[in-house]
């Protein structure tokens, strides 16, 4: 039974294969189709109307974010799940302006992306904590103080801005130091 | 033909994808796996293979580095280089760094086997898509 359909976007055709082989060794999971461009990556989305979208952030004709943009316009339901290659807060941001559920570092373990998708299908706060091995409430503290940063207002918005197990590392530009002063 | 290699590369979609484009040859293994330069030479120590696969952007040790340093250790194992860069510039330094194979990433699914036949033979082999 296939349990998640899957559009991969990226315009190296290694990588594709790549997050493939790892994506269909988790049984029930299925790549739908392959994207080499953003503007593929809309069409494909439109044709195939896959559950998630896993999509590179910098691609040629269309960047990630511009055509996460456009997949979610023409189908709010798609979780899309952005790969970049930094993180800071203004990529952060970003992504999650763009309407991501979330992203992931090209250069985290497969694991994490297997995670990040499961967490994706699931679409629950409380998922995201026991994924990312930490108590449900720490998760919350996280999530609020970023969605306050980011003036985003609801928790379905953000779902899961990165998978990995110290969630504390990914933090420093967004931590609750900086955020107290600012206010004060 | 049996041909033992050496992947190396921070991103693990591009090593999982190397390795998928490498194992469907038949006699052709991935003997071991690195995401940066340190462990690259370490595992290449330990397994000795015909060709490594390297990135060039790699924390740790770069791909050059890298290149340089396995050329010294282990002057059997043919070096075969993957890029985004397609300057000549680039190129000129992998040479000099003693890599016989130089591939872009765009085109490592379409030219990483005949690449690999061609450094195991002591040719050079680089890809079309660089500047000339």
């Amino acid at each position: 039974m296939v349990t998640a359909r899957i559009l991969v976007a990226d315009d190296h055709e290694v990588v594709r294969k790549g997050i493939r082989a790892i994506l269909e060794a988790h049984s029930g999971w299925e790549v739908c189709g392959e994207a080499v461009d953003g503007r593929d990556a809309v069409e494909k989305a439109e044709a195939l109307k896959p559950d998630v979208v896993i999509i590179d952030i910098g691609m040629p004709l269309l960047n990630g974010l511009d055509a996460t943009r456009q997949i979610l316009k023409q189908r709010a339901a798609t979780k899309v799940l952005v790969l970049t290659m930094h993180e800071s807060e203004q990529v952060v941001q970003q992504v999650l302006e763009a309407g991501a559920r979330g992203y992931l570092l090209k250069s985290d373990a497969s694991r994490d992306l297997l995670n990040a998708v499961e967490e994706l299908k699931r679409n629950s706060t409380k998922e995201v904590a026991v994924a990312l091995d930490l108590s449900v409430k720490t998760a919350e503290t996280h999530r609020s103080n970023i969605m306050r940063k980011l003036d985003i207002h609801s928790i379905s918005e953000l779902v899961l801005y990165a998978v990995r197990n110290n969630i504390v590392q990914v933090m420093p530009p967004l931590n609750v130091l900086s955020l107290n002063e600012r206010q004060s | 033909m049996q041909i033992r290699i050496l992947v190396a590369d921070d991103y693990p979609a591009v090593r999982r994808g190397v390795r998928a484009v490498l194992e469907s040859q038949a006699g052709w293994s991935v003997v071991a796996e690195a995401e940066n330069g340190q462990e690259a030479l370490q595992r290449a120590r330990e397994h000795a293979p015909d060709v490594a696969v390297i990135d060039i952007s790699m924390p740790l040790m770069n791909g050059l580095e890298l290149a340089r340093q396995l050329r010294t250790a282990l002057p059997q194992t043919e070096i075969l280089i993957l890029t985004q860069h397609t300057s000549r510039g680039m190129l000129e330094q992998a040479l000099k760094a003693g890599a016989r194979g130089y591939l872009v990433k765009s085109a490592v699914a379409s030219e990483l086997i005949p690449a690999v036949e061609a450094v195991m033979q002591h040719q050079a082999f680089v890809s079309s898509d660089i500047d000339t």
